[in-house]
């Protein structure tokens, strides 16, 4: 594969969320609001792209029987550098997030990557898939969160675009999560099954 | 009378899958068979448990002395990981049938946001360390009732005719929006 | 370059360097960020205060104190007190804690208040955030004010849909209110009972006479008389006498503290109205003598008929139930009054 397509590969054709439904209680949770959904994503991102780029730089050095253990370790590190960095520097956003920063460890999404790709493949190109991987998320996240804060609350990133009254309670709840996520993935599969 | 109050919680009103999204991929993946559902959500609620207690012990006797409380995130996956480690190591001897069944799926309860959430809320809510094992426990048995009622809907939706582009994510993700719209009645019960 | 073979030794390295070189830059970073985060809390706490209270211009996070979860931050203009924060919370939120900033002014009231955390429901228990919501308790004294939702008889309106978080709200100002009073009722600061200084009870308020007395044109206080431990101020309109203000004090719950009352007569002897000047009850039992409901029971009544002592003693007054020492205390404080009026009057 060529370098453009790493990078874009994450986009649609293998869109973690959308394709490889991978990172779900995140997508679930914090798409109440479009910036949250963007802030996650962008959170998301470094992470994946820092510990894609640390363990394709570190692969020939980590024995095969603890890679796991040590793939661990260093995405743990880079989580809690992002979360240390958003609790100085954007406790607004860190307070609307919550427990699903430190959750980044555990999003399928980071560890599915360094297992699938950054392992068994040079430091630069795992750099753009992690780059490409976390576009798409928050691609697919800030648009979910729009979409719910849109039939929500009437406002996307706090611009009030359809009156008070007309706001769809559910989508803000958990149900509302549910159903925004399934019809997404149902549209995408339509789309591109043509 | 408390006790009773955070179990009613974690089982119903705050359902760990259905209100609070943590562990939705074993939910989705596990999900097809009520006899899997069931196994898994025992492993679950053994390893829940017990990471509950152990990162509790490590957070208020070494990290909070130490002054390293930021190395919670590390040390408590670090901390999941291994005893999922041994619960297969387990598994593998007394279970075997069981081991087979859950497969890839068992590791990934290492990756199950639901340990690890349940773990760090835990310690954020101020619970002492009876209460956190009492607030896994009910949590984990909460999954399990989620993960077999998901199940035993599933059996009966692949009996049906699905549009072929909601076949597989979708209609779990809808079934999962239903079960969660049910489970809302619940709010009022803990005053 | 082949990958490492998986021997004991390597991975137990390998790990051990992994690790170590992680928590070192962890390390750095934490330390690079604690300035910040600290400064970012404060931040918010500072900006929290600056939105419950009028203008101050010291740093109350410096004289801070914390009683039993409550954070009590005393905010000040030059040396002048201008009012109290306080850090409050419940547990009884629709979806648990909800931590609330209160603004108290020296005497009790409320001059602001402002959510700090919260998770209620997004359109529903979220809208406590909203002026609408919460302005209702701004100018409230919670010692005279019930503060809990309608529907429980109180004086609040809840959010509709939404009982359960405005509850929780009520729940927080009110441990938010009970602990300032009970840092604060027992320190020279005025609280919204002192309506005179707590060990003679010399009235400084000369507006009080006003509120207990039919209208006069004098100035009462130039008209004072002592007697038997009582003082007694004069009324009257055009060179005419028409009422008395007595102020009387009798022993209630607290054996320290006198109850003070200042109770206004017209020259018939009717009761015009009665005010605690001040009193140290507990809170929430005796201190509610201090309540519209409790007091308006005596305005209009003449003692002839109205016996001043409490329905069990085969009195008139209705005492208020959990409080019936202090009620005691309020109703001799009255008949007290009424003997001077009697003397008086000859």
């Amino acid at each position: 594969m060529s370098n453009l397509k790493y990078l874009t590969n994450g986009f649609i054709k293998e869109n973690p969320t959308l394709v490889l439904v991978l990172g779900t209680c995140p997508t679930l949770a914090v798409t109440t609001a479009a910036v949250n959904g963007l802030g996650m994503g962008a959170a998301t991102t470094f992470v994946l792209v820092f510990s894609n780029l640390f363990i394709a730089a570190l692969k020939n050095v980590i024995p095969n029987k603890v890679r796991i253990a040590a793939f661990v370790v260093i995405i743990a590190s880079f989580v809690t550098i992002v979360d240390l960095t958003m609790k100085a520097f954007t406790p607004g956003l860190y307070a609307a997030l919550g427990v699903f920063i430190p959750l980044i460890v555990v999003n399928c999404i980071i560890l599915g990557r360094a297992e699938a790709f950054a392992q068994k493949n040079k430091v630069f190109p795992a750099i753009l898939d992690g780059i490409g991987m976390g576009i798409g998320f928050t691609l697919a996240l800030t648009i979910m969160g729009s979409f719910r804060e849109l039939l929500g609350n009437g406002t996307i990133f706090n611009y009030r675009i359809l009156s008070e009254t007309s706001k769809i309670l559910v989508f803000i709840l958990p149900p509302g999560a549910f159903f925004t996520y399934g019809y997404m993935i149902a549209l995408r599969n339509k789309f591109l099954s043509k | 009378m408390e006790f009773i109050n955070v179990i009613i919680l974690a089982l119903f009103v705050n359902n760990v899958i259905l209100a609070q999204f943590l562990g939705i991929c074993p939910f989705l993946g596990v999900s097809n068979k009520v006899s899997t559902a069931v196994g898994m959500g025992a492993a679950v609620t053994f390893v829940m448990a017990l990471a509950n207690l152990v990162t509790y012990l490590i957070y208020f006797y070494i990290l909070i002395p130490l002054h390293i409380e930021f190395m919670q995130t590390i040390s408590f996956i670090l901390i999941i990981a291994f005893l999922v480690q041994v619960v297969e190591i387990i598994l593998k001897k007394a279970a075997p049938s069981l081991y087979q069944a859950l497969g890839i799926y068992l590791p990934l309860i290492t990756t199950n946001c639901a340990v690890l959430g349940i773990a760090i809320l835990a310690i954020m809510k101020n619970y002492n360390i009876v209460m956190s094992v009492v607030y896994a426990s009910a949590t984990a048995i909460g999954f399990t009732l989620a993960i077999v009622l998901m199940a035993g809907i599933r059996e009966q939706l692949e009996l049906t005719g699905i549009p072929k582009g909601m076949k597989g994510f979708p209609i779990s993700l809808i079934t999962a929006g239903l079960l969660s719209l049910a489970f809302m009645g619940f709010a009022g019960l803990v005053k | 370059m082949a990958k490492l073979e998986s021997t004991l030794k390597n991975m137990i390295l390998s790990l051990a360097v992994i690790s170590m070189v992680m928590s070192a830059a962890l390390g750095v970073v934490y330390n690079l960020t604690k300035g910040p985060i600290d400064k970012a809390d404060k931040q918010k706490e500072i900006d929290a205060i600056k939105g419950v209270l009028p203008a101050f211009d010291n740093d109350p996070t410096k004289e801070m104190k914390e009683v039993d979860g409550i954070t009590f931050y005393p905010a000040k203009k030059g040396n002048q007190l201008v009012g109290y924060a306080v850090k409050t919370f419940t547990e009884k939120g629709f979806a648990g804690h909800i931590g609330i900033m209160v603004g108290f002014l020296p005497d009790g009231t409320i001059h602001n208040t402002i959510v700090l955390q919260q998770k209620e429901t997004p359109g529903l228990g979220t809208k406590m955030m909203e002026s609408k919501f919460h302005d209702q308790f701004n100018g409230k004294k919670p010692a005279s004010f019930n503060m809990t939702v309608k529907k429980d008889g109180g004086e609040v309106d809840a959010i509709t849909a939404a009982t359960i978080s405005s509850r929780a709200y009520c729940d927080a100002l009110d441990r938010a209110f009970k602990a300032f009073n009970k840092e604060f009722a027992t320190s020279k600061v005025e609280s919204a009972a002192d309506k005179c200084d707590t060990i003679t009870c010399k009235i400084t308020d000369f507006t009080l006479f006003a509120k207990v007395l039919p209208k006069f044109d004098n100035k009462p206080e130039t008209t004072v008389k002592q007697m038997d431990n009582c003082e007694i101020f004069t009324a009257t309109m055009a060179g005419k006498t028409v009422g008395y203000a007595i102020k009387s004090g009798a022993t209630g719950y607290n054996t320290e503290n006198k109850i003070w009352i200042l109770t206004g007569f017209d020259i018939d002897g009717t009761i015009v109205d009665v005010i605690v000047l001040s009193q140290k009850e507990s809170v929430g039992y005796g201190d509610q003598i201090l309540d519209k409901k409790f007091l308006s029971q005596f305005k209009g009544k003449k003692p002839e008929t109205f016996k001043l002592d409490l329905k069990p003693n085969k009195g008139s007054i209705d005492g208020i139930s959990g409080a019936t020492i202090s009620s005691k205390g309020f109703a001799d404080a009255l008949l007290k009054a009424y003997e001077i009026f009697k003397q008086v009057k000859q």
